[in-house]
């Protein structure tokens, strides 16, 4: 194959392409759209699940998230449908659970005006220990965040979304500030932004957070009662058991029937995150399907046209033969015109895709991203094609491309130079 | 240079057709051959066969003392490449490429570099009076153009043997006779063998020896005298 190096072979190839050009240039689009499309739905498919996979996987992925519920089965003296609830005992024994590694609460939300000046506006307050700050994964934008002297001392702070704080005093920084919420003056530390979409408030806009041994005392007489409770296990931990273990607990300072299913609801993020990365290959499979189906559509295509270009040069294919060419040779500029042709459409799909890519980077991401924390760092995410899938996408290209010379190779050298000599 | 003896073959096309029925011929070096006969009797399959694109059944074929048979196709390419220039009825020039890639295409199989490809080539197309017609494309030649470029074709690799199928079957009489002339003329100054399929009488005679073949078989032969000829018509 010494020919490749042959500037005469590369004339033949692109003559022969370059004499029926408009021809050459549709079949060639039937490829440039299949990789274009194989290339760009793979290229987003993968950058989107990086981005909702990642950002699961990046804020305790090992997370058991609990409610109490109605009881439905009665239980040493008890009836059922009881309401009960978690209390801070609860959260403090499941944290002595050997696999725990962070045992968080939320105490009560409650609905506030929260005022600066004379201004008023729609709030929420919610009561976070620290474990819960540190599983909910929120991150100071400004300020800082709770710290262990703000519930040791239950002192009047609290941070706000970093969405509410420039609506607050015409954008000028509120840390350090002093609002009142409801008839209380609070001082404003920091405002936070939140990193977990996987523990969602009603309208998180809006949601106030402030320590939990503060709310307890100001606001809920000092019943030291919970809603969420959420524990973290060590990375290899068990979900299951230490859910199982919280239940236990639970089920002992509550007098609840460790049987009764009902009388709290949990989940869990591993299990979640688990779903949600099926979903996503399963979009993927669905890409490369569609994507290698619509490629080898156009190559199908190739295959089609060099059957025909092989058709209509029958003669002079039989004239080479006549003149020596070997079947090899005669094999060898078949498969070479097909592949180039399908390389180059190939090189141009993947070019537009890989273009429309970096566009989207540009455009899309910054959309996608907004108002959550990533939309700080931005350009640490792509919807690009990792090289390794581009490499894999090209190997495809390049072995279809050949297997779309092969049919036509072949009947080229069926051709019987006898009757190919004789036509005309 | 071509020894036959008892060649057979038949078709297998839905049913047997037996094409030629022991043929027996032998051609001296240096002869300038002429086959004649009917269309169906036979003649271009026995050229197909002189010329390796085809084989055959039975008998035997030694073409410079070789023994032509089963060899595999890449085997008989390089023995048509080597041995046998092929001249056609329909020109067979390849219609997107020059006068001079077209004579230079057998050195292109043979592995020649194209620098010295295209330095030969220009000097066989020098030689047929063709040298300012070596960039134009088929197509915008003469019939009589067109045969020239084909014949420097079948010359370039210098073979032994010349197969002519019809040479002149699509010219008019006074090219017709030119392209004689330069057959006569490849013939006796670089001493090729030619053999010529024709149906024309007047082609015919010109060569030293015309062939009569009919049904499969050789029916018989006559010797010319072409110098004669040849003189008469100067």
């Amino acid at each position: 194959m010494i020919r490749v190096l042959d500037i005469e072979w590369w004339n033949e190839i692109f003559q022969s392409l370059g004499r029926n050009r408009r021809r050459s240039i549709f079949t060639a689009l039937g490829v440039v759209w299949g990789t274009f499309m194989l290339v760009l739905l793979l290229g987003v498919g993968m950058g989107l699940s990086d981005i909702v996979t990642g950002e699961m996987a990046d804020n305790a992925s090992n997370t058991t998230y609990m409610f109490s519920q109605q009881t439905s089965v009665p239980y040493k003296g008890m009836k059922s449908g009881r309401w009960w609830n978690m209390d801070y005992h609860d959260v403090e024994q499941m944290s002595g659970i050997p696999e725990v590694e962070t045992a968080g609460a939320m105490g009560s939300s409650r609905s506030f005006k929260l005022i600066y000046g004379v201004i008023a506006h729609d709030s929420y307050t919610a009561a976070y220990d620290l474990g819960f700050q540190k599983i909910d994964g929120i991150q100071a934008v400004e300020g800082r965040l709770l710290n262990r002297i703000d519930m040791k001392e239950r002192r009047k702070v609290c941070l706000i979304p970093k969405e509410l704080a420039p609506r607050i005093d015409g954008g000028n920084s509120m840390i350090g500030k002093t609002v009142k919420i409801g008839d209380t003056n609070f001082t404003i530390v920091g405002t936070y932004v939140k990193t977990s979409q996987t523990f969602m408030f009603n309208d998180p806009d809006r949601t106030v957070i402030i320590p939990y041994t503060t709310d307890n005392y100001l606001f809920s007489r000092g019943n030291m009662y919970v809603s969420a409770i959420a524990v973290t296990g060590d990375i290899d931990a068990d979900q299951a058991s230490i859910e199982e273990s919280c239940r236990m607990i639970l089920s002992e300072n509550h007098l609840i029937s460790p049987d009764d299913d009902k009388a709290f609801y949990s989940f869990n993020t591993k299990e979640i995150l688990d779903k949600v990365k099926g979903l996503f290959s399963g979009v993927i499979f669905l890409t490369w399907f569609v994507g290698a189906g619509t490629l080898l559509a156009g190559i199908i295509g190739i295959s089609n046209i060099m059957l025909i270009i092989v058709r209509e040069r029958r003669q002079e294919i039989g004239v080479r033969r006549a003149l020596g060419a070997r079947p090899d040779e005669i094999i060898g500029q078949v498969l070479a015109e097909s592949s180039v042709l399908s390389l180059i459409a190939g090189i141009i799909g993947m070019t537009a895709a890989i273009l429309i890519q970096g566009l989207l980077d540009k455009t899309l991401l910054p959309v996608i991203l907004q108002d959550t924390y990533m939309s700080e760092t931005v350009h640490a995410y792509t919807l690009q094609l990792p090289f390794g899938t581009a490499l894999l996408a090209f190997g495809l290209i390049l072995a279809g491309s050949l297997a779309a010379g092969i049919l036509p190779a072949y009947k080229a050298i069926d051709i019987n130079a006898v009757d190919a000599l004789r036509e005309e | 240079m071509v020894e036959i003896e008892n060649l057979n073959k038949t078709y297998y096309n839905g049913t047997a057709l037996h094409v030629l029925k022991g043929i027996n011929l032998s051609v001296p070096d240096g002869e300038f051959l002429s086959i004649m006969g009917a269309s169906g009797s036979g003649k271009s399959t026995l050229l197909n066969i002189l010329g390796i694109l085809d084989t055959y059944d039975e008998g035997s074929y030694y073409l410079g003392g070789k023994l032509i048979k089963s060899q595999d196709e890449t085997q008989a390419a390089a023995l048509r490449n080597d041995m046998i220039g092929f001249i056609f009825q329909s020109f067979n020039l390849i219609s997107y490429k020059t006068a001079l890639e077209n004579v230079a295409l057998p050195l292109y199989y043979k592995g020649y570099r194209r620098k010295k490809r295209n330095e030969m080539a220009m000097d066989f197309l020098d030689r047929l009076g063709l040298k300012d017609w070596a960039d134009h494309r088929p197509n915008e030649m003469s019939g009589g153009q067109k045969q020239r470029v084909a014949i420097a074709r079948a010359l370039i690799t210098r073979p032994k043997l010349i197969l002519a199928d019809e040479p002149t079957g699509a010219l008019d009489s006074k090219t017709s006779q030119e392209v004689m002339d330069l057959l006569r003329k490849v013939n006796k100054e670089l001493g090729m063998t030619i053999i010529c399929v024709t149906h024309e009488k007047g082609v015919a005679v010109q060569t030293d020896r015309t062939v009569h073949i009919k049904d499969g078989i050789i029916e018989g032969e006559e010797s010319n005298r072409p110098e004669t000829v040849h003189s008469m018509l100067k």
